[in-house]
């Protein structure tokens, strides 16, 4: 773990990224001008509710947004100091599942039903590694080895079916892992899990980043997760950043009204208080979005301020970002 | 609005039931589904969904039932609706057998239970109008007077939170948290006495929960419900819970109120379900925890003896032979375990 951030070399830095999707019924401001970097060998995690462009901010990096409807307007991706935008789909596809790699949700939908666990593991170290079908499956061995699969040489021969919900996660896991990435992004990837299993792969993951140094993507909306893992944390609403901040800063001390709302409203799991918080109303529709702060309407502060005008990004300390109209001079307590 | 900022009010009436009067009994009741196969479709074994569970809910509580997917909790409440048939067992609601029940006799007590379901689009007809999923609801309950159908669905459309004006509007018009409260409206309308509620809250975000969970909480006080909330989510669980129930492969493996069994539980699965459940503090992130090694056994083939004992760290030999009774082992406190912890 490391609470004292002495590595501070940037891998990727997300600026200004705007990410729209054209739909029939108008534009969706996806993602809305974002910016954070990924440093190495650190977790950041992205939290978030649905549709606030968590998702969304994984597949511009990946460069995996369809085309239509989707569109990256304006920013750019940094990965080394490269811009990701600008590089050809080849040049991507060489960046893909070798320097930056990825795992989903749901591990059943993102295997191949028809192909053995082992042909999959090793179509990865083939395809980049330049190794021959023998040398890679002796590899795809010894990563199912790595992320805790009894009995790898059996279980190479067998079909995702034919595995449980955590085991094909340690399977997408083993193929994330192949290349030994750089940047792992990791999108939910405990939330279809139960809560023992989930277990069993949080601990793997923090081990294998110990072990490697990669730095992990982690986007999730469970604020139970972010406090296991993350270093820092980036919380986006409405496809905005609206607080970034080392992970005990969010938690102990959160500027944001909508990230202070968020952990209020969750129940604890160490007592029973009376009545839960909750946040009132809805997230904005996408397509008519209001003028002002976007969480406005749900904000406990809002001042007339607040929904005449967007609140802009802006550091309060160091390695602290917040968009709110509380921490500027123009607010009016 | 029903939700929002509230003032935190101790809950005192999760405290002391003076009358502890049993709502509903289940005793012993077993869902196993037959697994057909090969040529002429016989039956080549049994899913052991629910193998041999016995509870009781007690007038006005909420009973939490906790465990993983594939443990029996969502069957559990669905059997004893009569949704499913059960294999075995029994259920008395209200003084009345529920296996034994005519159809019609079944139909009519129906309107005193009712099912919330996890994922509330799915569980709406998309061709119906709300106006028209509650008036079908009243119509088959024998409401006839269309005035006073149409009443009633205001009524309740304001009492979850939302206004009479979404009685034209379709399930697709609406966002989650909205659908789940239509969801609440339907199985509220006819007055239940009982609610199971089946992972209401999962499908929705976190900000939406909580506007739901105390939404539930409201209605629940005002008019005396009683619910059964299956989740696999500890800790809204343990919020709304006045006791909890944990299964694991098809049986209770212990049942006690809801501070009891977080504070101090008695069997090694309790144990290692709330170590495993993360906790929101970055600080407490290097604290120990149990990590339970491998996956549950398959329900159609459950390991002999105790049917935790391949993943259980504190498994001795008596456990591989012999099947725990389900006993009392403090008040309020049960537990199906040949050496349960202190």
């Amino acid at each position: 773990m490391s609470t004292t951030m002495t590595k501070t070399d940037t891998l990727v830095s997300v600026e200004n990224l705007k990410t729209y999707f054209y739909t029939e019924d108008g534009i969706v401001p996806a993602i809305d001008g974002v910016s954070f970097e990924v440093k190495k060998g650190e977790t950041l995690a992205i939290v978030g509710e649905s549709g606030s462009g968590k998702s969304v901010t994984s597949l511009s990096i990946m460069r995996l947004i369809p085309q239509p409807p989707g569109k990256i307007l304006d920013g750019d991706i940094k990965f080394q100091g490269e811009s990701l935008l600008a590089k050809s789909d080849k040049e991507m596809r060489a960046i893909r599942g070798n320097r930056i790699s990825m795992i989903f949700q749901e591990p059943m939908t993102s295997l191949n039903p028809v192909y053995k666990v082992g042909d999959q593991i090793s179509e990865t170290i083939i395809l980049h590694q330049k190794k021959n079908k023998k040398e890679a499956l002796a590899e795809a061995i010894n990563l199912l080895n790595l992320v805790g699969i009894p009995e790898p040489e059996r279980r190479i021969n067998q079909y995702p079916h034919e595995l449980s919900g955590g085991m094909r996660q340690r399977v997408m896991i083993a193929i994330a892992l192949a290349c030994h990435p750089e940047l792992l992004i990791a999108d939910e990837p405990t939330t279809a899990l139960d809560v023992t299993i989930q277990n069993q792969i949080l601990q793997l993951m923090k081990n294998l980043k110990q072990k490697s140094n990669m730095s992990i993507m982690l986007i999730t909306h469970d604020l139970g997760v972010v406090a296991e893992m993350a270093d820092r944390v980036v919380v986006m609403y409405s496809g905005q950043i609206v607080e970034q901040g080392d992970v005990f800063t969010i938690f102990e001390n959160p500027k944001h009204p909508y990230t202070e709302g968020l952990l209020k409203s969750m129940p604890s799991a160490e007592k029973r208080v009376g009545k839960l918080y909750a946040i009132d109303g809805v997230v904005p529709n996408p397509l008519n979005l209001p003028p002002g702060c976007r969480f406005a309407d749900r904000c406990e502060y809002a001042t007339s301020l607040c929904h005449q005008e967007m609140p802009q990004i802006q550091e309060i300390n160091e390695n602290e970002v917040v968009r709110c109209w509380k921490y500027t001079d123009r607010w009016e307590a | 609005m029903l939700s929002g900022v509230v003032e935190p009010v101790q809950s005192d009436k999760k405290v002391e039931k003076v009358n502890q009067e049993i709502l509903l009994s289940v005793k012993d009741i077993k869902m196993h589904f037959p697994i057909k196969g090969g040529l002429l479709g016989r039956t080549q074994g049994h899913v052991k969904a629910v193998d041999g569970v016995s509870f009781d809910i007690i007038k006005g509580e909420t009973l939490g039932l906790v465990g993983e997917s594939g443990c029996g909790k969502s069957t559990t409440g669905r059997v004893l609706l009569r949704l499913l048939e059960a294999t075995s067992g029994s259920v008395n609601f209200d003084g009345k057998e529920i296996f034994s029940l005519n159809d019609n006799d079944l139909r009519a007590t129906r309107s005193d239970m009712q099912l919330i379901f996890q994922d509330p689009f799915s569980s709406l007809n998309p061709r119906l109008s709300v106006g028209e999923t509650l008036s079908r609801v009243l119509k088959i309950h024998g409401v006839k007077d269309p005035q006073e159908r149409e009443n009633r669905i205001k009524e309740v459309l304001e009492l979850v939170g939302l206004t009479s004006f979404h009685m034209r509007r379709y399930p697709h018009e609406f966002s989650g948290g909205q659908r789940q409260r239509i969801g609440i409206a339907r199985a509220l309308i006819l007055n239940p006495k009982l609610i199971v509620l089946d992972e209401p809250v999962s499908a929705l975000d976190v900000s939406i929960q909580s506007q739901v969970v105390n939404l539930l909480e409201d209605l629940q006080e005002k008019f005396g419900l009683t619910y059964l909330f299956v989740s696999h989510g500890l800790n809204i669980v343990r919020h709304i819970s006045d006791r909890v129930g944990v299964m694991y492969l098809g049986k209770m493996v212990e049942l006690a109120d809801s501070d009891t069994l977080f504070e101090s539980p008695k069997h090694p699965y309790t144990q290692a379900l709330i170590s495993a459940n993360p906790i929101p503090n970055p600080r407490l992130r290097d604290k120990p925890k149990i990590i339970l090694q491998g996956d549950v056994p398959s329900p159609i083939n459950p390991p002999s003896g105790c049917y935790f004992h391949t993943r259980c760290p504190y498994a001795q030999p008596k456990c591989r032979e012999e099947a725990p009774e389900f006993v009392k082992t403090g008040e309020n406190q049960y537990v199906a375990c040949h050496y349960p912890l202190s």
